[in-house]
C-alpha cells in the first residue's frame, strides 16, 4: 500500500480550506446560462452564499449545486413538452471568470454542453433606439423549462390541490400571458410608433403593447393577457404587464396571483433573424424570487398563421365517457365559491 | 352501425415516447411506457384545438361495445403535418396505436393510424401521406 506523506496531506488540507471560500465567492452572483441540449436553451443561473454554503437557482427555481475547487456540479429539473419531470446533470469547471462543461439527461443519457458568463441583468440606460420587430416568428426555444420554483407556503398549498383538468387551455380558455407567450405556435408582430401588437396563433390572443407613454389604467378588469405598456432601452423593447387574471404559469399548477407583474425584455439577434424575450415574473405571494423564461423565435416570413379553431366539446365528452363529469362540475363549483 | 372487429389491446411496452409534443399535461393523462393498439370504427371526429380528438367504438373480447377517447396533436399542428379535416372520418374502420391512458382509462394518444386498405397516417411531419404500411 502506498503511504501518503502526512505533511503533504496537511498542506493539501490547508490549501483546500483557503481556496474553497475564494472559489465560492468567485461564482456568487448572476450568470447568463446557455445550454445546448437538443437546441440552444437560454436561462439565468443565480448563485448565492447562505451561511457558508452555496445555493443555486436556474430561472428562479432551486437546483443542487456544489463546487470543489474549480469543479462545479449542478442537477436541475426540467420538463418535456408533455409535462414529464426530467433532470439534467451538469458538470464543468470555473476558469477565467466563465463556466463551461458537459451535461447528461438522467432519463435517457442524452448529452450536451453548457456555458455561463457573468450577467448584470437585462436593464440598460441606453437612450431609446427602437428597432422594427414586425414579422412572423416561429418559436425555436422555450428556454430551460425549469419546473420546480422557489415556492411560498401559499404556492405549495395551491399546487397540492391542483388537478390537470384545472388547466383552462383544455376547454379552450386562454391559459394566460406567461404560458401563451411561450406556446410553440407562431406569432405575428405589427408595430408603429405608439404600439407594438403581437398576434398569437394560440387562442387567437391579441396583445397591444402601448409605447405612447401612457400609464396603467385603474378601472379595467384583470384579463388573461393583462395590460401592457412598453418603452425602449436602446434597441430592447421593455414591456411591463399588470392586471393579469389569476391562473397558472406552468403545467403542474404553479399559480399566478392577481398582483403579478411581468416584465419582458425583447431584442433581436443574428442580424434581426432571431427574436429573444426574457420574461420575468414578480409574484411574491407565490414565489420567493422572480421566475424567468428565456424564449427565442426565428423570423419565418413564409409561415402561415392558422386559425386556432378550438372546441371544448371533446373535453367534456371525454369526462362523460370516463364517468367523471359530475365530479368535475363539483370541483369547478367549489373553485367558483372560493373566488 | 358499430364495427364488429375484435378488440385488440396489446401492451407493446417501453417504446421510446419522447415525441410527445402536447403542451398540456400529457404526463398526467397518458403513460410514456405503456403502448396499446385498438381496432374499431370512428364514431365522432373533432379536428380541432387544443387537440384533435376521435371517439372510436371498439368491440371488446366479451363482445361488448366500448368507446375509446383518442387524441393527438392540435389541428394547427396536424395541418402543418399535412393532415386535413377529413384525414379521419366518421365510419372509418381503423387500427390505432399509441400511448395508453393512465389508470386503465380507455384513452389513447395516437401515434399511428392504419386504415382497412392498409393506408397509414401518423401525427408527424409528412405523416399524412397515405402510404401502405
Amino acid at each position: 500500500m502506498k503511504r501518503i506523506n502526512p505533511l503533504l496531506q496537511f498542506t493539501t488540507l490547508i490549501a483546500f480550506l483557503l481556496l474553497a471560500p475564494v472559489a465560492g465567492a468567485q461564482i456568487t452572483g448572476q450568470w447568463f446560462l446557455t445550454i445546448d441540449h437538443g437546441g440552444e436553451r437560454l436561462g439565468i443561473l443565480t448563485v448565492e452564499e447562505n451561511q457558508g454554503s452555496l445555493e443555486g437557482f436556474i430561472d428562479g427555481g432551486p437546483i443542487d449545486l456544489s463546487l470543489q475547487g474549480s469543479t462545479i456540479e449542478m442537477t436541475a429539473d426540467y420538463r418535456d413538452g408533455g409535462g414529464r419531470l426530467l433532470s439534467r446533470h451538469l458538470t464543468g469547471s470555473v476558469a477565467n471568470g466563465m463556466m463551461s462543461g458537459t451535461l447528461v439527461a438522467v432519463h435517457d443519457n442524452s448529452s450536451g454542453t453548457w456555458r455561463a458568463e457573468p450577467w448584470r441583468g437585462p436593464s440598460s440606460s441606453a437612450p431609446p433606439a427602437p428597432v422594427d420587430l414586425t414579422g412572423i416568428w416561429s418559436r425555436i426555444s422555450a428556454g430551460t423549462e425549469k419546473v420546480h420554483l422557489d415556492y411560498t407556503a401559499a404556492a405549495d398549498a395551491r399546487i397540492a390541490d391542483y388537478h390537470y383538468l384545472d388547466d383552462p387551455a383544455l376547454r379552450c380558455i386562454s391559459p394566460g400571458l406567461v404560458r401563451v407567450s411561450g406556446w410553440p405556435y407562431p406569432v405575428e408582430i405589427v408595430q408603429n410608433d405608439t404600439q407594438v401588437t403581437i398576434l398569437y396563433e394560440s387562442f387567437h390572443e391579441v396583445r397591444r403593447i402601448f409605447t405612447d407613454g401612457r400609464d396603467f389604467p385603474d378601472d379595467l378588469p384583470a384579463t388573461a393577457m393583462g395590460y401592457s405598456i412598453g418603452h425602449w432601452e436602446g434597441s430592447t423593447l421593455v414591456v411591463e404587464t399588470r392586471q393579469l387574471k389569476p391562473g397558472y404559469v406552468d403545467l403542474a399548477g404553479q399559480p399566478l396571483s392577481e398582483n403579478a407583474l411581468v416584465t419582458e425584455h425583447m431584442s433581436l439577434a443574428d442580424n434581426g433573424n432571431i427574436l429573444r424575450s426574457l420574461l420575468t415574473l414578480h409574484d411574491p405571494e407565490f414565489y420567493a424570487r422572480p421566475i424567468t423564461r428565456y424564449r427565442q423565435w426565428r423570423r419565418t416570413p413564409d409561415t402561415a398563421i392558422l386559425e386556432y379553431d378550438c372546441d371544448p366539446y371533446p373535453f367534456f365528452r371525454g369526462l362523460e365517457l370516463e364517468g367523471t363529469l359530475d365530479e368535475y362540475w363539483q370541483r369547478m363549483r367549489q373553485a367558483a365559491t372560493r373566488r | 352501425m358499430f364495427s364488429k372487429l375484435l378488440s385488440c389491446l396489446v401492451l407493446i411496452g417501453l417504446l421510446h415516447a419522447s415525441g410527445a409534443q402536447a403542451h398540456h399535461s400529457f404526463a398526467a393523462e397518458f403513460s410514456y411506457d405503456e403502448f396499446g393498439t385498438i381496432e374499431g370504427e370512428v364514431i365522432e371526429v373533432l379536428f380541432v384545438n387544443p387537440h384533435a380528438r376521435f371517439f372510436v367504438a371498439v368491440i371488446n373480447e366479451a363482445g361488448e361495445e366500448e368507446i375509446w377517447d383518442t387524441q393527438t396533436s392540435s389541428s394547427v399542428g396536424l395541418t402543418r403535418f399535412g393532415w386535413v379535416k377529413d384525414s379521419l372520418q366518421v365510419g372509418d374502420k381503423v387500427e390505432m396505436e399509441g400511448n395508453l391512458g393512465r389508470n386503465n382509462t380507455r384513452k389513447l394518444w395516437i401515434r399511428k393510424v392504419t386504415f382497412e386498405d392498409g393506408r397509414v397516417i401518423t401525427p408527424t411531419p409528412g405523416g399524412a401521406a397515405s402510404e401502405k404500411d
